[in-house]
């Protein structure tokens, strides 16, 4: 049986992961719902929202069916690249970073919406351009936002069990994260005392990601709302 | 030259412009609603014309022709908006450099230090931009865009949200930052008064449509015509009978008991003219002066004095009510007051007749 250690930093090492792989895709995703308009927007805004909604085991599934051993993309994965999606660390944060994706492009997404659009046309009448614009204005006036859905995503991919259980599969030392590891060790008949030492865990670790968030908020001084 | 020949169709609204506006502190007048602010942003990139096209002193900017539309990036325009548009997470001093460092070298025009002084900025480099007073904002504003080196500037109605003298005094301060840089600029106004003692020309702009260029009092009548703006909030607009040519050259104009001596005009007596007189032409004097080479001496008492920033706005009842410019100064000097009487006094030459 693995030490509490091993599962803790697992576990942080795949949400972290997570958070930091989901990060630019999110930001990237949210303004461009926020901004922009394309054919099939609406389609794409509910594909990437799903999860938020789908049982997280649903969501496993599908990833097994696609990125699986024997799975569309992932047997071509496989047999080209040899690289293996499912039942290692990398699917659990597979399975947590598109569980989690939501949350940050929706926190993104309302962010850049307070954003005025009138200075990103002033930014432009001063030669800036659009991925300056992204960088020196958009992003940070929606710092806030950003902040608040990765810390979001963080707790949720820290949280993550159903998808996570059906793609990476419950295997100690490999993909056994601290809900996983709960749920093995509740149902052994001497496990609950090291149940209670991961929910302990669970608990400071979910305190830790608010004060941070609150931490990285208090940091950005200026009124995000005001334009003038 | 900016050469402008342009069509913008919108579903309830269409703009058409066709104007070529020389190198000048330009106004572009009209009613709300007229597209004056659609036509900035065509200018500037913001939007884009159904047709037509826009040259900037030989660079073209827009031809649905050749299929040119430039970005605003390319278009070397700087444009300052109604509001300020700072960028509320950067301090001033960043905000001024937001543009400048984007210049690239060869093109800047103006040296930071030289703008900071030129605008009056350097108290408030360190603040942010919400701390600012109005009229901070928007001499930080202009300072920021001059930083970019434009070869045009356009202001949309950055006056609105300032107070009556807030507004002349930047006005006046533009005019200065239009000479000393040589800086041809187009701005939006509603205001005529600003119009008639600012601009070196004016656009007229009604319904969507271009329809008058030239110096302010050339197109005066124009301007004053319904539904513009109505002919009381022009001073001194008298409508006078030409009375008698005089051997001597003079024409006496009249209108209710005044009697005015002109330049010779040609007009069959008894016909009717549409005269002004610039505020700030007419001389304001408390004893009756003697030996004057103007012509015309009326007496009168004054009836109100307006504070306008810089300026103060007398007004005369003598026969007719006229308004007279002067500066603070003279107020206490001639230790004017309601009620006071006065003597006006005004060159032949001064007089300009709208129609």
């Amino acid at each position: 049986m693995n030490n509490p250690t091993d599962i803790i930093l697992l576990s942080l090492k795949v949400a972290l992961t997570a958070t930091l792989l989901m990060l630019p895709l999110g930001v990237f995703l949210g303004w461009l719902f926020s901004r922009k308009r394309f054919f099939g927007k609406s389609l794409f805004d509910g594909l990437v929202n799903v999860p938020l909604v789908l049982p997280p085991v649903v969501t496993g599934y599908f990833l097994l069916i696609v990125l699986g051993p024997n799975g569309v993309v992932g047997k071509w994965l496989q047999d080209w690249l040899g690289i293996s999606l499912a039942f290692n660390w990398k699917a659990a944060v597979l399975a947590a970073g598109i569980v989690s994706l939501p949350l940050l492009v929706r926190a993104v997404h309302v962010a850049v919406d307070a954003v005025d659009p009138k200075l990103e046309e002033a930014a432009r009448m001063l030669r800036a351009s659009e991925w300056q614009i992204f960088f020196a204005i958009t992003l940070p006036l929606s710092a806030n936002g950003v902040i608040a859905g990765g810390v979001l995503a963080f707790g949720r991919a820290l949280g993550e069990f159903g998808a996570t259980i059906i793609f990476a599969s419950n295997i100690p030392g490999k993909t056994q994260t601290i809900p996983l590891a709960i749920f093995t060790y509740i149902n052994q008949p001497d496990g609950e005392a090291k149940a209670q030492t991961l929910v302990l865990v669970s608990i400071v670790l979910a305190y830790l990601s608010i004060l941070l968030n609150e931490f990285l908020l208090r940091r950005i001084r200026y009124a995000p709302s005001s334009s003038n | 030259m900016l050469h402008l020949r342009a069509t913008k169709t919108l579903p309830n609204f269409r703009l058409e412009v066709g104007v070529e506006i020389q190198p000048a502190f330009t106004a572009l007048f009209g009613p709300s609603g007229a597209g004056k602010t659609t036509t900035l942003n065509l200018i500037a990139g913001l939007d884009s014309p159904s047709n037509g096209e826009i040259h900037l002193d030989g660079k073209i900017l827009f031809s649905k022709k050749d299929h040119v539309n430039l970005a605003p990036q390319q278009r070397d325009v700087g444009y300052i908006f109604q509001e300020s548009r700072l960028f509320p997470h950067l301090s001033v001093k960043a905000n001024l450099e937001f543009g400048l460092k984007r210049t690239p070298l060869k093109h800047r025009k103006f040296k930071f230090d030289e703008i900071v002084q030129a605008t009056g900025v350097l108290e408030f480099l360190q603040r942010r931009p919400d701390s600012l007073s109005g009229g901070e904002k928007q001499r930080a504003a202009l300072a920021r865009a001059l930083l970019a080196s434009p070869d045009y500037l356009l202001l949309d109605e950055p006056l609105a949200a300032l107070d009556l003298s807030a507004r002349l005094s930047f006005l006046k301060f533009l005019r200065d930052i239009h000479r000393k840089f040589q800086l041809p600029i187009l701005y939006v106004s509603h205001d005529l008064s600003n119009v008639l003692n600012f601009a070196d020309a004016v656009v007229i702009l009604k319904d969507g449509k271009s329809s008058g260029y030239g110096p302010p009092y050339a197109l005066l009548d124009k301007m004053a015509a319904p539904p513009l703006v109505s002919r009381e909030d022009i001073p001194n607009i008298f409508e006078v009978t030409v009375a008698a040519h005089q051997s001597n050259g003079v024409t006496v104009a009249a209108t209710g008991d005044l009697k005015f001596l002109l330049p010779h005009l040609t007009s069959a007596i008894g016909e009717k003219l549409l005269l002004n007189i610039p505020a700030a032409e007419i001389i304001l004097a408390v004893e009756e002066p003697k030996n004057l080479s103007a012509s015309n001496i009326l007496s009168g008492v004054i009836t109100d004095i307006r504070y306008l920033g810089e300026r103060v706005l007398v007004e005369v009842q003598a026969g007719k009510k006229f308004t007279v410019e002067i500066v603070p100064a003279t107020v206490e000097r001639l230790s004017l007051r309601s009620g006071k009487p006065v003597f006006l006094i005004i060159k032949a030459t001064s007089f300009r007749r709208l129609g």
